[in-house]
């Protein structure tokens, strides 16, 4: 028993997924990696220039291959998870270039020690299920810093962490350094303990680094996460189901490629699409068509029986009063609602440009709100109570009955006012509240190190991935 | 032995806490001994728990319960030796007339007992004749009202009236209690008090009888 929040008719889906097949085959799709164009061409795309069409054969093929169920492993054991899981599991947002300050509340640029802080934070938090590095560290060499984001989060936090990768060389030395924590690179394919997002760009691009580190990363068996961004009105046909239909297309294009490199590539099927602002061009977060379309190709994922992943929900402010926090509840609620498998939006703050712990542990607390109303009930001869009624019969009471005791603390509201964010009159605003408890998380809690010896191989590994990447000797 | 059933108590398990006290009695252990440090600091620490928001109702409401059936071995015991034992005092507890609620009065009757007191529960929609009959039998110390409905509300204030006319009234503490109620209307109708709660009910009795 659960809510589930659909969009297109089972017609519609068969309709997105024709349309998509037909852009593929005869739009085709653009592929400026010669390498892989050449893949391509290998299993029967068909070549011309930089464009590649794939025929409907080739993705029919790559779609039989899914993978229905997607492994994300961890440092700890603990913290692995399977999609689908039964309900979506949230991480951070990501890869935002500022911070806002978790003292001034400033926005400034992000550094590796702000990725740390807030990897702490993340590990703390129970509604951050894995790690999105949620800002970049820039105060690394910039061909470096999704290298050392992935470095930093896995000594700083046991969760599965999924970091942004966009080079080939990125991707090599990603896969070198995770298999040192993971124990080899035959145990990191058995134990992704990452996942790569590495995304085509709309309409129907596929850049030359980030293609040739797809592949390097479907061979090495790390999931793969095309999260495409086709905005309805610029990349985009301005129509909902144009929207659809291209990030639809872009999606088994990424299927496609991944599958030519290994057959038994995992991926997850992801969108960021939505509509554009039809007065900056920029992505509209805010308009109800990101929902909308999140749901939608959450839908056409369920349609492929491959798991999907959707960023969406951010709180984007502090709310400065109990209708913000509520606004922020049902957003939140809403975007839970479309029951993708994955989400990363926590934390994220001004459409993602910037990262705040403030948001971080403000989200984490909406998220505990919203998630009480998207709970499968459990029902079961224990639950159903049947012995229980009869006990206590017309009349009676509940409250004292080991029944209750057992039971009430899962099942029932119990949380406390005083933890929660819900303000009582008089109280100071909502970000105080959130900054002392980010301060407070991060004077108490501590996430266990790493073994000395693997510390030290990873350091040795970075030094070397740092002359290899920047080119000195 | 103390420790186990304070345990017992905390984990609201009434069978196990009378076996343990069956038993600390029938290995010879003061019954006023195993009260006062064995059942007392096991009910106490659930209301101290209640009050810091770790313990919910039915947590604390078993655990008064495993303390009733605890007291119900250790009372005869006590008796015995009446010049070293008396109850916490008398308490005659009930939900006025015309209320029918009577979940929050046992859980105070309750949690009454658990402390210590004698405690007469004349149940659910008591008139005020009755009140003052059970007072003039039981002579207790205090006497609460109980009242769920701000229309029974004034039946409170019937229930003292009745009393100053019985000429009891400075006989007996008068303690009012329910969700509508609070301590300004104790005050307007003339009671000796108001409590939010089981536990501040039972915290409040105590300071009475001291």
């Amino acid at each position: 028993m659960k809510a589930l929040f659909s969009f297109l008719t089972d017609d519609e889906a068969t309709q997105i997924h024709e349309a998509s097949l037909a852009v593929l085959e005869k739009t085709g799709i653009k592929v400026e990696s010669e390498k892989v164009r050449r893949l391509l061409v290998r299993h029967g795309a068909r070549e011309e220039g930089s464009i590649v069409r794939l025929p409907r054969e080739l993705v029919g093929d790559a779609i039989k291959q899914i993978r229905r169920q997607v492994y994300l492993a961890a440092r700890d054991p603990a913290c692995s998870l399977t999609i689908p899981a039964g309900r979506t599991l949230n991480a951070t947002s990501g890869y935002a270039p500022f911070v806002h300050d978790l003292e001034t509340d400033e926005r400034r640029s992000s550094t590796g020690r702000d990725l740390r802080d807030i990897a702490v934070v993340a590990d703390y938090l129970e509604a951050v299920d894995f790690f999105w590095p949620l800002v970049m560290p820039t105060d690394e060499p910039p061909p470096l810093e999704e290298l050392c984001a992935l470095d930093i989060a896995l000594r700083h936090t046991r969760k599965h962490v999924q970091c942004s990768c966009s080079a080939e060389k990125t991707a090599h030395w990603q896969v070198r350094l995770a298999a040192v924590v993971a124990g080899g690179e035959a145990k990191l394919r058995q134990e992704p303990i990452f996942s790569a997002v590495a995304s085509p760009v709309s309409p129907l691009t596929f850049e030359k680094d980030t293609v040739e580190a797809m592949v390097v990363l479907a061979e090495a068996g790390i999931p793969v996460v095309p999260m495409n961004m086709a905005l309805g009105g610029t990349t985009a046909p301005g129509t909902l189901a144009g929207i659809l239909v291209m990030a639809n297309a872009e999606e088994l294009a990424t299927l496609v490629i991944l599958k030519c490199a290994n057959p038994d590539a995992p991926m997850v099927y992801a969108s960021d699409s939505g509509p554009a602002d039809m007065r900056s061009g920029e992505v509209n977060y805010a308009a109800p068509e990101y929902p909308l379309v999140g749901a939608a190709m959450a839908q056409m994922a369920r349609f492929y029986g491959i798991p999907s992943m959707v960023a969406h929900g951010s709180s984007e402010e502090v709310p400065a009063d109990l209708t913000g926090f509520e606004r922020n509840v049902l957003r939140v609620l809403i975007s839970q609602a479309t029951w993708t498998d994955l989400s990363s939006w926590l934390g994220s703050r001004d459409s993602a440009i910037s990262g705040s712990l403030v948001n971080l542990v403000m989200d984490a607390e909406v998220y505990a709100h919203a998630s009480a109303y998207l709970r499968q009930f459990s029902v079961d001869a224990a639950t159903l109570a049947l012995d229980v009624i009869d006990e206590i019969g017309p009349a009676g009471h509940f409250l004292s009955h080991k029944h209750t005791v057992r039971h009430f603390r899962k099942e029932l509201w119990t949380r406390r006012l005083r933890d929660s964010f819900v303000l009582e009159p008089g109280e100071s605003g909502y970000a105080e509240r959130a900054r002392e408890k980010a301060r407070s998380i991060l004077a108490t809690h501590s996430v266990p190190p790493l073994d000395e010896g693997l510390l030290k191989e990873m350091e040795a590994l970075m030094q070397k991935a740092r002359r290899d990447i920047l080119g000195q000797g | 032995m103390f420790e186990e059933i304070k345990a017992a108590i905390l984990d609201g398990d009434a069978e196990k806490t009378m076996a343990l006290v069956k038993k600390a009695l029938e290995e010879g252990m003061d019954p006023l001994e195993v009260l006062n440090k064995g059942c007392i600091p096991g009910i106490e620490k659930a209301g101290a728990l209640f009050e810091a928001e770790e313990f919910f109702l039915p947590e604390l409401i078993t655990a008064g319960e495993a303390t009733k059936a605890a007291m119900e071995l250790l009372l005869p015991e006590l008796r015995k030796k009446e010049d070293a034992w008396q109850s916490a005092g008398k308490f005659v507890i009930g939900t006025v007339e015309g209320d029918m609620h009577d979940i929050g009065k046992s859980i105070v009757a309750s949690m009454l007992s658990a402390a210590g007191f004698e405690v007469f529960d004349l149940g659910i929609d008591v008139s005020a004749e009755r009140f003052v009959e059970e007072v003039k039998a039981k002579q207790p110390h205090i006497v609460g009202l109980s009242a769920l409905l701000t229309s029974t509300m004034p039946k409170q204030q019937e229930v003292i009236e009745a009393l100053k006319e019985a000429g009891l009234r400075d006989k007996v503490k008068v303690l009012v209690g329910g969700a509508p109620v609070s301590s300004e209307w104790a005050e307007k109708i003339g009671a000796d008090g108001y409590a939010e709660d089981a536990v501040a009910a039972v915290k409040l009795a105590k300071k009475i009888m001291q």
